[in-house]
């Protein structure tokens, strides 16, 4: 274990790293007092990939690292505290081991996380590819395991060394950071260009063997499912143009979604203070935020805002993004907005917009193929 | 196991249309690719270029290397500390792959430097954190016909990246114009994990090679999000009253080829 | 006793209460007993020069009280003011 790194140098070159969501000194350190050792198949992809995973966790903070003498004087250029070895046997935990390797369906990476106080005896640390063999043997070792597949329908070549190898320094990063567990498998799915996602599957008691869910289930898909639902704002859009309309969409206590119509107030309040509020309804919307409380009496609950754009596109607009979340926080984060193109007086198209608060920006949907 | 489906796509009618063969890594050995901004995305998306065969790059980055730059900028010496970002790109990537033929330019693009900055550059990737950036690229692609990029663009534990072209909708179709900087978060605000900017300015990189190779790609014309969440594809309709609407623009010819 | 409705965003103000009971007679007086019972909230609903601030909409009853008398507005003891974070936007940045 090395000794824990100055404070002051943490904060100076990890600053960066340190602000991200959950990220702290602790966990730096604990990076700092990890060893890793990076091991490739002859692939080209294999071992590109070893070489990149080994400079993003040298760059993020590793401690200690084994690599081939061919480059690893790279990874001491990048960091002049690491200490740096090619001998396996001498990375004592907690270590991490990586083993890259080209694949039919395109590469992978089989990472095992030992943590220090479940030790393994001087024989286990043999060689990288003598671990590799016992964890796919299904060796229940006092290491945790995780593989992660780059899967893009061909054998991969090395351009897709960079993309892998940072993802696995990510896996790692992210377990000894304290930002999210190691999973048990990851597949990143590159081979539809129409539906890249991702399928990961925790590890824990009850292993879910679906993966988690790419993203949440499309929220204007539901809607569309009962066309009389969104026709509201479709006609209501239609009828105000060339003014923007606006509205709310709800949920009642089963479940069921209504959308309904509110009027555009802005006109009033650019009428009553045309400097604070110089938009007028052509350009702008504004509800009556009251309506929120009415609906709650009534058993319905606001799942989204809608509002028109008149002769624009479905895009969620800098001034969207101004009045829904000023100063980069969000009034209402829980809920969405539907933003509906009107052309020359017709519905064009129509996108939902939710928070994503990992980006701190609204991002769009994404729609079933 | 699923396969990768080969759909003969716009690029590749262009390609054959103006006479030159669907490029192949040869051809990208002659493609000149510039890579505005070479921070976090620059340098994954550079070496990333490379090692698919790339040896033509203009690098363009008026930044010098900081100490909190290295958690996420691996390819930099810490001995490197103060020099050019641009200059110190081109020696790493010459110390790890041999010669090359890299331009650098000690600039940021901006409404009058870039025609001057990307001239005889076939694409771009743009990789800065400025957002007014993305739009000067995406304008001059639009402006410049024929020219394809990759908007990319990383924060916290997730990035996106965007690749337009003459066939797609445009940077401009997604974001009107670039959002006001007073509420837009930044690395050095929000804080950004250096693996996860590795794999962003990487996949930005291999998606602009895609386009380039007349191969379907998830981000031609789309937003792709990636978050500890998953991915997010989301493709984005050409809007009618967008710069890239114009027809001269749409169904014109091509630009030419820069010379090789 | 009027009724103050405190929206979710300021709720960790007011130990997760979504109401406060206040005894005033206008909308002003009635921040002012909130922020003394809970400080730190009259901030985030009026701006240093004490205008109702861009993007928080405050009610009496079912009308802003933007076109009433604004912070001068006079609440009887049955009236609900209700703290709202505004509901906007529009196309073209």
């Amino acid at each position: 274990m090395n000794a824990p790194r100055d404070p002051k140098l943490l904060y100076e070159r990890y600053g960066r790293q340190l602000l991200v969501d959950g990220a702290d000194f602790s966990g730096q350190q604990a990076l700092h007092g990890l060893a890793a050792v990076f091991a490739a198949d002859t692939s080209e992809v294999g071992q590109a990939a070893a070489q990149v995973c080994a400079h993003y966790l040298v760059g993020a903070g590793l401690g200690r690292a084994v690599a081939p003498s061919a480059w690893a004087a790279r990874l001491q250029d990048l960091d002049p505290q690491l200490i740096l070895s090619d001998n396996p046997r001498l990375a004592e935990p907690p270590v991490a081991q990586f083993w890259f390797a080209q694949r039919p369906y395109g590469a992978s990476v089989d990472v095992a996380l030992t943590d220090a106080a479940q030790a393994p005896s001087a024989t286990d640390l043999d060689t990288p590819t003598a671990h590799t063999t016992a964890w796919t043997q299904g060796a229940t070792g006092p290491a945790r395991v995780a593989t992660l597949r780059l899967v893009l329908g061909q054998p991969a070549t090395a351009d897709a060394a960079v993309v892998l190898g940072a993802l696995a320094a990510d896996l790692v990063a992210a377990d000894v950071l304290k930002l999210a567990a190691l999973p048990a498998l990851v597949a990143v799915d590159w081979s539809d260009p129409d539906h890249p996602h991702i399928e990961k599957t925790e590890r824990g008691p009850q292993q879910s063997s679906g993966g988690a869910a790419a993203a949440a289930p499309s929220l204007l898909a539901e809607l569309k499912r009962d066309p009389q639902v969104l026709q509201v704002a479709w006609s209501e859009s239609c009828a105000r143009y060339p003014q923007e309309a606006c509205g709310l969409v709800l949920r009642d206590a089963a479940g069921l979604l209504s959308v309904v119509a509110a009027p555009n107030v802005q006109d009033r309040y650019h009428a009553l203070d045309p400097q604070a509020y110089p938009r007028t309804a052509r350009t702008a919307y504004k509800l009556n935020e009251r309506l929120i409380a009415k609906a709650a009496e009534q058993g319905q609950h606001l799942v989204a805002i809608w509002h028109s754009h008149c002769d624009a596109g479905a895009y969620f607009s800098a001034e969207d993004v101004r009045c829904a979340a000023p100063n980069d926080q969000p009034l209402y984060p829980e809920v969405a907005y539907l933003v509906v193109s009107v052309i020359g007086g017709a519905v064009a198209g129509a996108q939902m917009y939710h928070w994503d608060p990992v980006c701190r920006g609204f991002a769009p949907e994404m729609q079933p193929n | 196991m699923p396969v990768q489906r080969r759909r003969t796509c716009a690029a590749v009618a262009t390609w054959r249309r103006v006479g030159l063969n669907v490029p192949s890594a040869l051809a990208l050995e002659q493609l000149p690719i510039a890579i505005v901004g070479c921070g976090g995305l620059g340098v994954p998306a550079a070496w990333t270029l490379v090692l698919a065969g790339c040896r033509r790059l203009t690098l363009v980055d008026d930044d010098c290397i900081e100490l909190s730059n290295l958690h996420r900028q691996v390819l930099y010496p810490h001995a490197a500390i103060g020099l050019s970002k641009a200059q110190q790109l081109a020696t790493a990537l010459q110390a790890r792959f041999g010669p090359l033929d890299i331009h650098c330019r000690q600039l940021r693009v901006t409404a009058e430097t870039v025609s001057p900055a990307l001239n005889g550059c076939a694409a771009v990737v743009e990789c800065t954190d400025d957002a007014a950036s993305k739009f000067i690229v995406n304008d001059w692609l639009v402006a410049d016909r024929g020219r394809t990029g990759t908007m990319a663009a990383a924060i916290g534990r997730g990035g996106q990246w965007f690749t337009v072209s003459r066939h797609t909708s445009c940077y401009r179709c997604l974001f009107q114009q670039p959002p006001d900087p007073q509420i837009l978060a930044t690395c050095s605000v929000a804080g950004v994990l250096g693996p996860v900017v590795g794999a962003v300015g990487s996949w930005a990189a291999r998606s602009l090679l895609a386009a380039l190779q007349g191969q379907p790609d998830a981000a031609h014309g789309a937003l792709v999000r990636f978050s500890p969440r998953g991915l997010l594809r989301t493709a984005v309709v050409r809007a009618a009253d967008c710069i890239c609407a114009d027809a001269s623009y749409r169904d014109g010819p091509d630009a030419p080829n820069p010379p090789h | 006793m009027a009724t103050i409705k405190i929206p979710t965003p300021l709720r960790k103000f007011t130990g997760e209460k979504d109401s406060v009971e206040v005894t005033a007679a206008t909308v002003g007086e009635a921040l002012q007993a909130l922020e003394a019972a809970h400080p730190g909230l009259l901030a985030k609903i009026v701006d240093d020069e004490g205008k109702i601030r861009r993007f928080i909409n405050v009610y009496a009853g079912d009308e802003d009280v933007r076109f009433l008398d604004g912070l001068q507005t006079p609440v009887g003891a049955r009236d609900e003011i209700s703290i709202i974070p505004a509901i906007a936007g529009g196309a073209h940045g």
